[in-house]
């Protein structure tokens, strides 16, 4: 539909008294998934506040009672509360999701750099990158879980390694198309330090796809803290995640679905929220890499 | 003469850079001599792969190496060989003493930093210049290039500024440390033909301001005649012609330099003039030869219209012809 000059001419003033309305409308996915996010982060976090009982408190008596005034998401075979986990497991899950993107992109992106510019490095890094790729990434996860006692932060890393390969592939590629930049050359002609070339040059000119994909390993990481947790080989026991709270309730399925109902419908709308956020962050920094991701 | 008594800053003595790949040598550069006096702008024209680039690279060892390999020569400046520098050294020169612009600003301005940032970034490196220090010469350099509202401009970025302007921020940033001698790598070849008489005024009143030697690589015999005094023709990874400009222009020797001149179109034998005994634009037939090999003969003579069985026998020295023009042809010698 074609719009007259004084349609056009509303818009552009309603844009202008209204920059936030218009950045929804613009940025649709952007502000969805930002807004869940936000909130599932706002109840991970005030979950020590927010949550009626104690995550950990078992109750011989109150055992698999389904959803009611005063246990919302009902119990567990144990006794306690579903609704209070729930909460407490979202600081896990989120916990993991971000330590792992942040550590997974650090690592990759040193190890991409240093491949992207030396040939001999190049070499040796990649093979070692295909053949992680090579390996499923939950078998890798669990082999090392194996390896290590179980923790919080041994689960981050044990997920975290399957991600650097993908990430050292990003980053090498961008580097290798960034450092031929006339730019680039332009900062050796004045005299540049190559560290500071690398920090101030190259780094920032791969900072889009990164964050983007960072979202993106976010959102993997979630699921895969979920995945090693319903193995049994993530969270330790004593600690509430999503993925453990199902994996306890799976025995008691047929009697209490509500267990792994309400885990379930967290972790699928953290899940999303992350990726509509990708997603989002994605089409806003740069329209042209939106179809080659 | 000696080099102290003319007021020689930057020597190019008989430079060779060859590439080596797997299976032939390229002898981009192949036995070039030059001298910039101080203050003075000098011309290097050729076509596309006859190593003006890779000259002008060279005098700030900007080639890596491998795959290149300086295989003679020496580039002097102030006397010092630039080719014994270690990358320390070479560090303190570029954007410091010898800096340089580049052909496409589209490209050559980092999307992701501050005009103004950019500008005063050698200045920062060189000079250790602090921060406000530092925002107050990129200002400053702005203005001197014809940037209106420096200070508001300096903080942009370099998608909010157009080809022009982006040509005249890599100026001011080649600028900003006040450097003895600037290396313009065809600095207007990307620009509109209106755009490029403002950049290269821009350089010449740039040029006077700050005492700055310009060595002007183009294939533009227009940008030569506009801007140069002394030019140096190159064919094939050697220096073919070297004279005056006017003299370049008025009295070519070398087959090559003719063959350009006559390439170049001109207002006063335009087709549009004369349509009577239509004027066609002269090409040089034949193309650059591949530099992979020993030389025999003269590079140009499969192209030259005057080459005899000698210039595809032996090679044609640099011969002076008086009012330090050179040329390098058996068949000037006759003309």
């Amino acid at each position: 539909m074609a719009l007259t000059l004084s349609q056009i001419e509303a818009r552009v003033d309603a844009a202008g008294r209204h920059p936030g309305r218009a950045f929804v409308r613009r940025h649709p996915l952007l502000v969805i998934g930002g807004a869940l996010l936000a909130l599932m982060a706002l109840i991970a976090f005030l979950a020590p506040w927010v949550a009626p009982y104690s995550p950990i408190e078992m109750s011989v008596l109150k055992r698999l009672k389904p959803p009611s005034s005063t246990n919302f998401f009902g119990t567990d075979a144990m006794g306690r509360d579903v609704f209070s986990r729930v909460l407490w497991g979202g600081r896990v899950s989120l916990g993991v999701g971000m330590s792992v993107a942040l550590l997974a992109t650090i690592v990759g992106v040193m190890m991409g750099m240093v491949a992207g510019f030396s040939r001999t490095a190049d070499a040796v890094i990649m093979r070692v990158m295909d053949g992680m790729m090579a390996i499923p990434g939950i078998l890798l996860a669990v082999a090392m879980m194996a390896l290590m006692r179980a923790s919080i932060q041994t689960v981050v890393i044990a997920i975290a390694v399957p991600e650097i390969p993908r990430v050292v592939r990003l980053v090498r590629s961008l580097v290798l198309v960034i450092r031929e930049q006339p730019y680039v050359q332009a900062a050796e002609a004045i005299g540049t330090r190559f560290h500071w070339i690398l920090l101030r040059h190259v780094l920032p000119n791969a900072l889009t796809p990164l964050i983007v994909q960072g979202t993106f390993i976010c959102a993997s990481a979630v699921l895969f803290e979920a995945y090693l947790s319903f193995l049994g080989a993530g969270t330790p026991p004593e600690i509430p995640s999503w993925g453990n709270m199902m994996a306890e309730g799976r025995a008691v399925v047929q009697l209490a679905f509500n267990i792994i109902l309400f885990p379930g419908i967290f972790l699928g709308l953290t899940v999303l929220s992350i990726n509509l956020l990708g997603d989002g962050l994605r089409d806003m920094l740069d329209p042209k890499i939106a179809r080659r991701l | 003469m000696t080099s102290a008594e003319r007021d020689t800053i930057v020597e190019v003595d008989d430079l060779k850079v060859w590439f080596a790949n797997r299976d032939a040598i390229v002898r981009a550069v192949d036995g070039v001599s030059f001298e910039l006096l101080r203050g003075e702008t000098l011309g290097i024209v050729g076509e596309s792969g006859c190593g003006k680039s890779v000259t002008a690279m060279t005098m700030l060892q900007l080639i890596p190496s491998p795959p290149s390999v300086i295989a003679g020569g020496t580039i002097r400046y102030n006397g010092e060989d630039l080719l014994t520098f270690d990358e320390e050294r070479m560090r303190a020169i570029r954007g410091n003493e010898i800096s340089m612009i580049f052909q496409d600003p589209m490209t050559s301005l980092n999307p992701v930093l501050t005009i103004g940032e950019q500008i005063a970034e050698p200045a920062k490196l060189h000079r250790g210049l602090s921060q406000s220090a530092a925002r107050e010469l990129a200002a400053e350099m702005l203005q001197k290039v014809g940037i209106p509202e420096p200070h508001r401009r300096a903080d942009e970025y370099p998608h909010q500024f157009s080809g022009g302007m982006r040509q005249r921020a890599m100026i001011a940033a080649a600028l900003a440390c006040n450097p003895k001698v600037l290396i313009a790598d065809e600095p207007t070849t990307a620009l509109d033909v209106t755009i490029q008489a403002q950049i290269l005024e821009l350089m010449l009143a740039l040029k006077h301001e700050f005492g700055t030697s310009i060595i002007m690589i183009t294939h533009d015999l227009g940008v030569v005649a506009e801007t140069c005094g002394r030019v140096v023709v190159m064919y094939a990874g050697r220096k073919v012609e070297e004279a005056a400009t006017a003299e370049l222009f008025t009295a070519p020797r070398h087959p090559y330099t003719l063959g350009l001149l006559a390439a170049t179109p001109r207002l006063d034998t335009a087709p549009a003039i004369r349509r009577a005994d239509r004027m066609r634009l002269q090409e040089i037939p034949g193309m650059v030869p591949t530099l992979t090999g020993e030389r025999v003969g003269c590079s140009f003579a499969p192209r030259c219209p005057k080459s005899t069985d000698i210039c595809r026998e032996s090679d044609p020295q640099l011969e002076d012809y008086g009012n330090g023009h050179l040329t390098a042809c058996f068949n000037c010698r006759s003309a």
